[in-house]
């Protein structure tokens, strides 16, 4: 290796201050430094900054700091963050978020068209799927090594998109919905004549997409980094937590219509997340190093 | 022999406390000093080394081994410090931090020139934009790779090196200006 040019020097010179150049290659600066000399100002002056820059001296970690640490960690682990503690608490948060949900569409859900062991099923069910989603935002990672996903707001969005979802049911249920959509001349020109397979697709997919659009919006900022993802994610963990619910108001319809119910749901929970989050990035930006 | 902080994670994901104790003794000062040269602002500092041993604590089950520790340990560093930053929405002013050098010793003069020149030094880093501090403060004071520089800040090993050349070409820039400025105010 005979001669550089200078446009070796920004690769290589910091290799030779931390003297893990080559010797090969460190011989080859030296004779390129030797013939410019504008990489030789450059050399010498940030020899000149990398010793200096030792002057800096470290601060000592001061006695209250260790007690404080201590007493943050070893001395005091929160009863709260024992793994069967947060699966109690997670297991009590279903049962009580199924019961929350059933409350909310006593009006919308035809409960007494299914036989008891079938609506104790989609409770337990309920539960369950809420029990993990709650479970995810107890224990899931947070962004913390910045190669994670942030499951705790995936937990948390979709189980605040689910609420939203339920407060938009209370307001207007979905069948009251398509069934003013078929009545209005608007919406049949826009549907056509289409059954009423397609209202309740593009319905359903409407009360998933709106409150999932808004909560990955709010919550979406640490999903900078894959908002696609971690949206989409959000997405799956409302769909999951919907479906039992929808399940419930699709008593008394044809499997059709509540298939293509669910359907409308998880389209509009996959475009709903990561859009809410895709856009919370562009209104932000990402951060650069 | 010591055992790897990898292993210590370890022990540490399976409940024994003693290895805390002992990543804490070996990285404590390491992660003041981080924080204190990337803020400029040791009550900042102190708090992001609180926060960031409480998470080493509580995410010990996250850990992945293949991982080495100090990578892992300066990427929730460096996310800490990126969070508080974006939270105040620019990096935190400059503060004195120089609390060992507040008693001049036994001949005060050469003491004060020496620390106006650290000061100099200390704002002149401070000025740094934050990827170019934080890369030229991982390997000047930490020693780190620059493949582990690249690891933590996301990315190539050569853009880990770049970074630091540019930092220390703008550190000669930043002083070249300072030192202009103070001699014109002398003049």
């Amino acid at each position: 290796m005979s001669s550089i040019s200078c446009e070796a020097l920004p690769e290589w010179l910091p290799s030779l201050l931390g003297g893990e150049l080559d010797s090969a290659r460190a011989e080859a600066l030296r004779a390129h430094v030797e013939q410019c000399r504008s990489c030789a100002e450059t050399v010498r002056a940030h020899t000149a900054l990398w010793r200096g820059l030792e002057s800096w001296p470290a601060l000592p970690v001061a006695a209250r700091l260790d007690q404080s640490v201590r007493a943050a960690t070893l001395e005091k682990v929160s009863p709260w963050a024992q793994p069967l503690v947060q699966v109690a608490l997670a297991l009590g948060f279903g049962a009580a978020a199924c019961a929350a949900g059933v409350w909310a569409l006593r009006d919308a859900a035809p409960l007494h068209v299914f036989q008891p062991t079938a609506l104790v099923l989609w409770g337990a069910l309920w539960a369950a799927i809420s029990a993990f989603a709650f479970l995810l935002f107890l224990r899931g990672d947070s962004f913390e090594s910045g190669q994670e996903l942030g499951l705790r707001l995936v937990g948390l969005g979709g189980l605040l998109s689910l609420g939203l979802s339920l407060g938009l049911t209370r307001t207007c249920t979905v069948p009251e919905l398509a069934r003013y959509c078929e009545m209005q001349p608007w919406a049949r020109a826009l549907f056509g004549s289409a059954a009423a397979e397609t209202t309740y697709f593009v319905v359903g997919a409407l009360y998933a997409l709106v409150p999932l659009f808004f909560i990955s919006f709010l919550l979406g900022d640490p999903f900078r980094r894959r908002p696609l993802l971690a949206g989409a994610l959000m997405g799956a963990v409302f769909l999951a937590l919907s479906v039992p619910g929808i399940a419930l108001q699709c008593g008394a319809f044809s499997l059709g219509v509540a298939l293509s119910w669910i359907a409308g749901a998880a389209a509009g929970s996959l475009v709903g997340g990561p859009a809410g989050a895709v856009l919370r990035r562009r209104v932000l930006g990402t951060s650069s190093a | 022999m010591e055992p790897a902080d990898e292993d210590l994670m370890g022990d540490l994901a399976g409940g024994d406390p003693g290895a805390f104790e002992k990543i804490y003794a070996r990285y404590k000062t390491a992660v003041l000093n981080y924080f204190v040269r990337t803020t400029g602002a040791p009550e900042i500092a102190e708090e992001l080394f609180q926060e960031l041993f409480l998470r080493v604590y509580r995410g010990a089950r996250k850990y992945e081994p293949r991982k080495p520790f100090r990578v892992w340990l300066f990427t929730l560093a460096r996310n800490l410090l990126r969070d508080r930053w974006r939270r105040l929405g620019r990096a935190p002013e400059w503060e004195d931090c120089d609390r060992e050098l507040a008693d001049p010793g036994p001949d005060p003069e050469a003491l004060a020139g020496a620390r106006e020149e650290v000061d100099r030094l200390r704002r002149a880093v401070l000025q740094l934009p934050p990827g170019l501090r934080e890369a030229l403060v991982l390997r000047r004071y930490h020693g780190l790779s620059f493949a582990e520089i690249g690891e933590i800040l996301s990315c190539s090993e050569g853009a880990a090196r770049v970074r630091v050349f540019r930092a220390l070409e703008r550190l000669r820039v930043i002083l070249a200006a300072t030192a202009g400025a103070q001699s014109q105010e002398r003049g």
